[in-house]
């Protein structure tokens, strides 16, 4: 998804004036003129600048669509599959903690080894392989506390 | 010399050894595959630091950086697609030797001026580190502020194509070096309320994001794909090496020097290197036509030069704690973390652990010899894994990552946000290195903006009335002029014509 010159120095304009905006109001150390403020401040009239000149040179280069898609993105079978990763980052968020992580894992591994098109037997195998694997090498051996939720205790 | 003999005890353990083979290989696979690169190694290897001794921890990172670097070669030459961006300056001439049956003398001679220019920049870090942290001492918030300014500067115009995009990535990386408490009046800031964020972003998570979700976002929508044939035999690597050690010893010394010398400035990492060195190289050839026709020179000069630089880029992270590219911005995170807090202080303190780092240097170069002959042999078989198999698994890896970063599914969330911003960031030509650089030295330009600013009660002069502090700033100027320059002379050359 790529950006015009004007939409990417507009959407960066507003970041700036949210930014500037909501540094004004923080606090200086007591006593003295700087404090919280004072960079953030900085930071955002060097964004509102930046983006200034990137409309200006979007403007002046003329006028092309304000979002452009590139070729893979028109295909809806490549979009679905990154909305798809997402969900599943965002599923192992939501439920890695009553679920466990082994079972999650392998949920999130095998769809996306499924919506990269490997096939399902071997999907499967690497799916269970990877998720033991990991949970072996960094609760086993670094002993990272990832969540068994419904898995019962593993032997190692 | 009793330094010298407490490094050796530190790294000749079993512990360290193992350790730093086991990340050397890491770091060889990883950099061997299209796509994913030095920094994406040592970012995913992060949390497996968390859990070792601070010699192993940063002798893991060194020797996994060096070999990704190098390994980078090895799809260029035989594939030409460049496994890591600082292998791309000379991908043309090794896939050329390739086809004309010749890979044995285009890899050959990476293996070898690799490893030589990764031992030049460890000599200059050995010697020059030291004395410059001695001089460092003497610095103050002036000093350390224009150092930084310095560094975010060279991030932003160098390899870069547009400065107000690059710019925009580096005002992003400040932004969010700005959440949470760590600021002067201690206040929470752009935390929304939100109690994990008082802490600040951890830094580990966003590297795991912007640099390896993307790329597992960037695969799931080309649809993945596997990789040409690869040749099924490489000659004797070795074969022409005495030829090429005699003919371009001086395009090696060069290489070597340019690479240093880049890698020392703070902010310019190793794709500088080995494009500026790929470029003096031809400039100065006596068959400046051969080059990208399949010409061994330019190579020797610039794949010396991106292992030079990425050694001498822990001058400025170790003396000044301002990070020489986007690789050495991770590993400070991981001196923090490992109570080797980077400044000339460590030097003082610490100089066992420090040496013990430099002899890794030399190990890590040295090793890479023999592995990477190793890698050349077996790389076939790796080129033969798909993107397709080997994303899914990072993405399992990055996601244990992350949640290792601080044990909370936090790290996660952080990492995702991050993925979908690094992927849109590449997508619109913003470049990701001023925006990692940005989240690194944003602390440290505040900390000593603020200072500066108290002390003298808001009077600018005094952050140029000391000596240094001016001559760092007129240094700054002079980078600034050239950069208006550069762009001013296009447009008066069109108008005059």
């Amino acid at each position: 998804m790529r950006f015009s010159d004007q939409m990417l120095g507009a959407i960066f304009l507003l970041a700036g004036l949210a930014l500037g905006w909501y540094s004004y109001h923080l606090p200086a150390i007591p006593g003295q003129q700087y404090g919280a403020a004072t960079f953030p401040l900085l930071i955002a009239l060097g964004m509102v600048v930046c983006s200034a000149k990137l409309i200006f040179t979007g403007i002046r280069s003329g006028t092309g669509p304000l979002i452009e898609f590139p070729d893979e993105m028109r295909n809806p079978r490549a979009l679905a599959g990154v909305a798809a990763t997402i969900l599943l980052i965002l599923f192992y968020i939501f439920f890695s903690r009553s679920l466990g992580f082994i079972p999650t894992a392998i949920v999130v591994s095998l769809s996306m080894f499924l919506i990269l098109k490997v096939h399902p037997g071997k999907a499967a195998m690497l799916a269970v392989v990877a998720a033991f694997a990991c949970d072996f090498i960094f609760r086993t051996m670094l002993m990272v506390p990832l969540p068994s939720g419904i898995m019962p205790r593993l032997p190692w | 010399m009793d330094v010298i003999f407490q490094a050796f005890g530190l790294v000749a353990t079993w512990d360290v050894v193992l350790t730093v083979l086991a990340a050397s290989i890491f770091g060889l696979f990883v950099g061997a595959v299209p796509g994913l690169t030095a920094t994406m190694a040592t970012a995913m290897l992060v949390p497996l630091t968390f859990f070792m001794e601070p010699v192993a921890a940063v002798g893991a990172m060194v020797a996994c950086s060096a070999m990704a670097i190098f390994a980078g070669d090895i799809p260029g030459a035989l594939l030409r697609i460049p496994g890591t961006p600082a292998s791309a300056a000379y991908v043309e001439d090794t896939y050329r030797l390739t086809q004309r049956g010749k890979a044995e003398l285009g890899l050959g001679a990476c293996v070898l001026f690799s490893a030589i220019g990764g031992l030049f920049g460890t000599l200059v870090l050995i010697f020059a580190a030291p004395s410059l942290a001695e001089f460092a001492m003497k610095f103050s918030s002036q000093e350390y502020f224009w150092m930084a300014l310095l560094g975010l500067t060279c991030a932003v115009f160098m390899g870069t194509s547009s400065p107000a995009r690059g710019l925009l990535s580096l005002f992003i990386g400040l932004t969010i070096a700005s959440v949470g408490l760590n600021n002067p009046a201690g206040v929470p800031r752009l935390t929304f309320g939100s109690t994990e964020m008082l802490a600040g972003i951890d830094f580990i998570p966003v590297m795991i994001g912007i640099f390896a979700i993307s790329e597992v976002i960037r695969t799931v929508l080309s649809g993945g794909g596997g990789w040409d044939q690869a040749p099924k035999t490489v000659g004797n690597i070795f074969k022409d090496w005495g030829y090429m050690l005699k003919t371009f010893w001086r395009q090696s010394f060069r290489g070597n020097i340019t690479g240093t010398a880049i890698g020392i400035l703070p902010g310019a990492g190793a794709d500088v290197a080995a494009y500026v060195s790929y470029a003096v190289s031809r400039r100065f050839s006596k068959t400046p036509e051969k080059y990208g026709e399949g010409h061994v020179e330019g190579v020797i000069e610039a794949s010396a030069a991106n292992n030079a630089s990425l050694s001498s880029a822990w001058v400025p992270a170790l003396v000044f704690g301002i990070p020489g590219d986007t690789i050495t911005a991770i590993v400070i995170g991981v001196l923090y973390v490992k109570g080797m807090n980077p400044g000339p202080t460590l030097f003082l303190f610490n100089p066992q652990t420090i040496y013990a780092v430099f002899l890794i240097f030399i190990l890590a170069n040295v090793i890479m010899i023999p592995l990477g002959w190793g890698l050349i042999k077996f790389s076939k078989n790796i080129l033969r894994i798909s993107k397709q198999v080997l994303m899914p698994l990072i993405l399992i890896f990055c996601i244990v990552g992350a949640f290792a970063s601080n044990n909370a599914v936090y790290g996660v969330t952080i990492m995702l946000i991050f993925g979908v911003a690094g992927y849109l960031m590449e997508e619109n030509g913003i470049p990701i290195a001023p925006c990692v650089l940005g989240i690194v030295i944003g602390p440290i330009l505040e900390k000593n903006l603020i200072s500066t600013l108290i002390k003298s009660q808001g009077d600018l002069i005094a952050f140029v009335n000391r000596p240094v502090a001016f001559a760092i700033f007129a240094l700054f100027c002079a980078i600034w002029i050239s950069i208006v320059y550069s762009w001013v002379r296009p447009k008066r050359a069109a108008e005059l014509n």
